[in-house]
């Protein structure tokens, strides 16, 4: 049965904050039995955690490469050139996981959250429950904070890979970066771009941390 | 025996293309676990398909982006196939899930576009078709886990 909410405010707010801190629960969990169809309290915060820190570390490794592409006058040395190459490359395979998520939170917005709402009654551990129920009004901040983080990660990644796949280009054509104030500028704004990616990315680390602290208490620290 | 042959032909169309029925066939799909188990064949088979295709198109410039790209179009129709078998609970409780599977073949597409700004830029058609091949490629191996993963937490094709 789908639940799209209750009667009452109060039990509305509940809910709506119960399920906006089992959103990203249920998600990539891994069942023990056929008969156990409640998902793994944490284990979709886990992953979202982990690809939150696959990209980040796929971005630092591009934005590294890329300042030592951009600090060498042409000739760029070829292991160099094509070390930012394939970062770039490779940048595109690692982020799509967590450029889906993104992208599907902005889509769905309260919907996402809201269609998890029937996973509360899935959830056999009475102490997450508990927990939930606790901390709404945190949950319900940090996940907000990791709605706005997402959208905020969306937009500065697009103008971010735009730059690097340009300057990649650039690279492979002149065997060296051209070293005219555009492509200067073209630089500048791409680190930035990606800066703030990393930085947005890190909003939804902590916050993804804050929830797992407080849907297990004091008892069990999720990793 | 019309009758039988008709059912027959139907039952093997059925087995052997269930991207051209569920895609295409202007009757609803039949929500059961076997039209399940055979469209999570066909999306499985497509995107060994679709990885083929990216691995000999760097040899063919000329038709070989537009073989990538019906390959990726069919991946797709399979993926709308097997997202046609769902039932209401699977739907419901999976819809986060087969969203962020749909914007995931999204960002993959994209990879089509980036190419020809790439060559747009000045990259050669060459380079520019094996690096979207090389993207595809592995991004859709990244999609196909993320999709086996979500059927099995979801229970598609069981029963």
């Amino acid at each position: 049965m789908f639940r799209h909410g209750a009667p009452g405010e109060g039990r509305h707010v509940l809910l709506t904050s119960i399920s906006l801190a089992l959103a990203l629960m249920p998600v990539g969990c891994a069942t023990k039995n056929s008969s156990d169809n409640a998902p793994e309290p944490g284990s979709g915060i886990v992953e979202y955690k982990e690809m939150t820190r696959q990209a980040t570390s796929s971005i630092r490794s591009v934005v590294n490469s890329l300042d030592k592409v951009a600090a060498q006058a042409p000739p760029c040395p070829p292991k160099l050139s094509n070390d930012f190459s394939q970062q770039v490359l490779q940048l595109q395979v690692d982020s799509v996981r967590v450029r889906a998520r993104t992208q599907t939170i902005e889509a769905r917005g309260d919907a996402y959250f809201a269609s998890w709402s029937e996973s509360i009654a899935r959830i056999k551990d009475p102490q997450v429950r508990a927990n939930a129920e606790r901390y709404r009004p945190e949950l319900e901040q940090s996940f907000s904070k990791i709605k706005l983080a997402s959208q905020q990660a969306g937009g500065a990644f697009k103008p971010f890979l735009s730059g690097l796949r340009l300057l990649r280009v650039q690279l492979e054509k002149g065997s060296g970066l051209p070293q005219d104030d555009a492509t200067k500028e073209l630089v500048r704004t791409t680190r930035a771009h990606g800066g703030e990616v990393l930085r947005q990315l890190g909003v939804i680390d902590e916050q993804l941390a804050a929830i797992t602290t407080m849907l297990r208490g004091k008892t069990v620290a999720s990793n | 025996m019309v009758w039988f042959c008709g059912t027959g032909v139907g039952l093997i169309i059925t087995v052997l293309c269930p991207v051209l029925v569920f895609a295409q066939w202007p009757f609803n799909a039949p929500v059961t676990p076997d039209a399940q188990r055979n469209t999570l064949a066909a999306v499985r088979s497509q995107v060994n398909w679709l990885q083929n295709a990216t691995r000999t198109a760097p040899n063919n410039v000329s038709g070989g982006y537009g073989n990538v790209w019906q390959q990726f179009q069919a991946l797709r129709a399979a993926y709308t196939g097997l997202t046609q078998t769902l039932n209401p609970q699977q739907l419901a409780q999976g819809a986060n899930d087969f969203a962020e599977l749909n914007a995931g073949l999204d960002i993959i597409q994209e990879a089509f576009t980036n190419c020809q700004e790439a060559v747009n830029a000045g990259q050669t058609q060459n380079a520019a078709l094996r690096d979207m091949c090389q993207i595809i490629r592995q991004a859709t191996q990244v999609w196909l886990q993320e999709f086996n993963n979500r059927c099995a937490k979801l229970r598609v094709g069981w029963g």
